[in-house]
């Protein structure tokens, strides 16, 4: 659906360089004297780029304690980075800042999306029309928004939904009282709310209903690229799919580049143009949607896609059980995270060196199987166990 | 799967309500259902359609002011509706053992997880006379082993905080299955958990359903679980069940519109069409529309439909399903068919 914008355009909307996020748990001073605790740190996401293409859906997949929560949240600038740097249309976002060159692409965008485009919300020296070529100073929390996992937890109590909108309105630049009820009435209709919602509040609303409003107030301030963090996880089948086809619709309308975060991998093979599978802080594949599920080469996805149970008797993989759980990443495994568990350790290497992501064909995948590119290509993939039964 | 007629649990007309300020909640409504030894049955719906009530049911753990309006539970030939509390409670964790969701609030913080697992044993007098806190022991350790606990002797002694999400499900299981109970219900025994790991706690369920022939209520959302999982499943709506037969018809051959619907709006992993969603929502179980419960979402509905009353028909040989259109002739042609 996206393939023709992606390949129209040569930089990424959202590039993630060498992004690492580490948290410090202090012990304190007397764990330190009595216990002879010390401090410890946990690195959430271990040295991570990722590109994502202009109007693409990258899905982002792994198991809890994965580090893609967090890898979400450095890329939508909630969480700074410890190192690494992040650009939006190659700029340097810095601070929460980033200076974006203005593209006739832009103007067209905003034209089609015939959404209100307040100048004055430019904060920076270049108020008024800008030209070509020049550049503007956006703040990046205009450029990017984050839809959350739990509508219920992620909307004001003590709100209505015109204020829980109105703030993200007046963000934008609406000052305008009436104006900004329009397009508030807008914003809900499109997500499919009726326009007498607009004074209740958000124990009125089923858990669908709280994610629309999540939703709305996502698009309030017009942006290019949204994070999607789990964002049907809490839902029932039959919600879940109604709030994924408004996903879909609003890319299609306003243009937009989803990262999209779930564990759910069915959803993520529904949505997703491209995919990348994190495993304790680091992305161990990272492939096209089809190309990924047809065939998996990192062991531990491959286990991970035989380990979803399916209706389809014809999609059902046999099972490959994984010994154990994740690993803490307070204290991870030397060399490759996944060797503890993985049932196709090649030797030595595994636990002393932690592989890079090396090309496989069309795939990156970061396993010393694949070190060699060409043994992949030639073989295709070297674990019969992971194919799909035959005669199914 | 047990072959030779006689049940384990059979549930006749079960009606659970519990009365709210808005009016009579029917939480199980008029439920049929039949376990056979070492059967795995399958219970699935929407949240808040009345899957984990049934459970509750049977096991009576329904709190006040909610009560069991109607119907007949009768595990292993007697009737538990009209038991004893005593005699209740001695089928409680023995005879028949719940699994719940979440295991890190199931089990107790402040006590060692092998002495949870012997607490089942002891409050049921397993064992009796001299040397039986040591072979009570031994027993619990055995059953950590067969709950895939590594290292029991010492795991024996750790608490609850101290386990992995896997673990502590293990844990409860073993609980579970100390006393080797003839039936397990379990209540969406890995939602909490991650995919790989659900893989290693499905594999062990399996296991025991193998191993001791006992018979599994697994209740679950998951759909492609209790496909891959069961011999029969019941999909229930609104305190009703509107489909159940054996688990390859019901998936392949869904004769309700709305196990059709929920069929078709999970995201598969064959194709990436564009998913077609139920309309609407589920309704409110305080007022629920009269006729079928499901006519205000069916693409399929009919006049009739807002004031007839439904009931399970056969639709094929074992399988039933709640709706008008199989009420009158067709279930008789389909038979005819058959």
């Amino acid at each position: 659906m996206t393939q023709s914008l992606s390949s129209q355009s040569h930089i990424p909307l959202v590039e993630a360089r060498n992004i690492k996020k580490y948290f410090h748990i202090r012990a304190s001073l007397l764990a330190k004297a009595l216990a002879r605790q010390k401090d410890q740190v946990v690195k959430a996401v271990d040295d991570v780029s990722l590109k994502i293409w202009p109007g693409e859906t990258v899905g982002l997949v792994g198991e809890s304690g994965c580090g893609k929560t967090t890898l979400g949240r450095v890329m939508t600038r909630l969480y700074e980075p410890t190192e690494g740097q992040l650009f939006f249309r190659n700029q340097p976002v810095v601070g929460d800042r980033v200076a974006v060159p203005v593209t006739p692409q832009d103007k067209a965008i905003r034209q089609a999306s015939q959404m209100l485009f307040d100048e004055s919300a430019a904060v920076g020296p270049t108020p008024g029309s800008p030209e070509e070529g020049e550049k503007r100073d956006f703040s990046f929390f205009r450029l990017t928004q984050m839809i959350f996992q739990n509508p219920y937890s992620s909307l004001n109590p003590r709100k209505t939904v015109r204020d829980i909108i109105g703030v993200a309105l007046r963000q934008r630049g609406i000052k305008d009282t009436q104006e900004r009820e329009v397009e508030t009435l807008r914003l809900i209709r499109r997500v499919g709310l009726s326009e007498r919602n607009i004074d209740a509040y958000p124990h009125q609303f089923s858990g669908g209903q709280r994610q629309r409003i999540g939703i709305a107030r996502s698009l309030a301030v017009q942006p290019q690229f949204i994070v999607a963090d789990e964002p049907v996880s809490a839902l029932d089948v039959s919600i879940q799919a109604q709030v994924i086809n408004l996903l879909q619709e609003l890319q299609d309308e306003y243009r937009l580049t989803y990262l999209f975060i779930a564990h759910d991998l069915s959803v993520v093979y529904h949505l997703s143009d491209r995919v990348a599978v994190m495993y304790l802080g680091h992305i161990v594949e990272q492939a096209e949607t089809e190309a990924l599920f047809d065939n998996p080469l990192h062991p531990y996805t491959q286990a991970l896609l035989a380990a979803i149970p399916v209706v389809d008797k014809a999609a059902r993989r046999e099972r490959i059980i994984l010994e154990g759980t994740v690993p803490s990443p307070i204290d991870p495994p030397s060399g490759c995270p996944f060797h503890p568990r993985c049932p196709v350790k090649i030797g030595a290497i595994c636990e002393t060196e932690r592989p890079a992501l090396f090309d496989a064909g069309s795939q990156r995948v970061a396993c010393w199987l694949y070190r060699d590119a060409g043994f992949a290509a030639e073989k295709g993939m070297p674990m019969a166990s992971a194919q799909k039964r035959p005669g199914d | 799967m047990n072959q030779n007629g006689k049940l384990l649990l059979e549930l006749k007309n079960l009606t659970t309500v519990f009365p709210t300020k808005r009016g009579l909640v029917k939480a199980v409504n008029s439920v049929n259902l039949r376990v056979a030894p070492g059967e795995i049955l399958g219970i699935v719906g929407e949240s808040g359609c009345g899957k984990t009530t049934i459970l509750l049911s049977v096991l009576r753990l329904i709190a006040r002011p909610g009560s069991i309006d109607a119907g007949e539970i009768i595990f292993q030939g007697q009737d538990l509706r009209h038991l004893p509390p005593q005699a209740m409670r001695g089928i409680r964790g023995k005879a028949i053992s719940m699994i719940f969701q979440d295991p890190l609030s199931t089990l107790n913080p402040i006590f060692p997880v092998g002495e949870q697992i012997r607490e089942a044993m002891r409050l049921h007098g397993l064992v009796k006379g001299r040397g039986r806190r040591t072979l009570e022991k031994r027993r619990v350790l055995e059953v950590m082993a067969e709950a895939g606990i590594p290292a029991p002797v010492s795991n024996y002694r750790a608490y609850p905080h101290q386990l992995s999400g896997g673990m502590q499900q293990r844990a409860l299981i073993a609980i579970g299955l100390v006393c080797e109970p003839a039936l397990i219900l379990a209540d969406e025994p890995t939602t909490a958990l991650d995919v790989t790991i659900q893989a290693q706690i499905m594999d062990l369920m399996r296991r025991i359903n193998r191993d001791h022939d006992a018979g599994i209520i697994l209740v679950t959302h998951n759909l492609g679980l209790a496909a891959e999982f069961c011999h029969n499943i019941a999909v229930m709506y609104a305190g009703h069940i509107v489909e159940r037969g054996p688990v390859d018809l019901v998936v392949e051959n869904p004769r309700h519109p709305y196990t059709q619907g929920l069929l078709a709006c999970l995201p598969r992993l064959t194709s990436r069409e564009k998913i077609d969603p139920i309309s609407g929502s589920v309704p409110d179980l305080a007022d629920l529309p009269s006729g079928c419960t499901f006519a205000p979402r069916c693409p399929l509905v009919r006049d009739e439909c807002r004031h007839t009353d439904v009931r399970l028909r056969a639709v094929a040989p074992g399988h039933y399903a709640r709706c008008i259109q199989y009420e009158s002739g067709e279930r008789y042609t389909l038979k005819k068919e058959a």
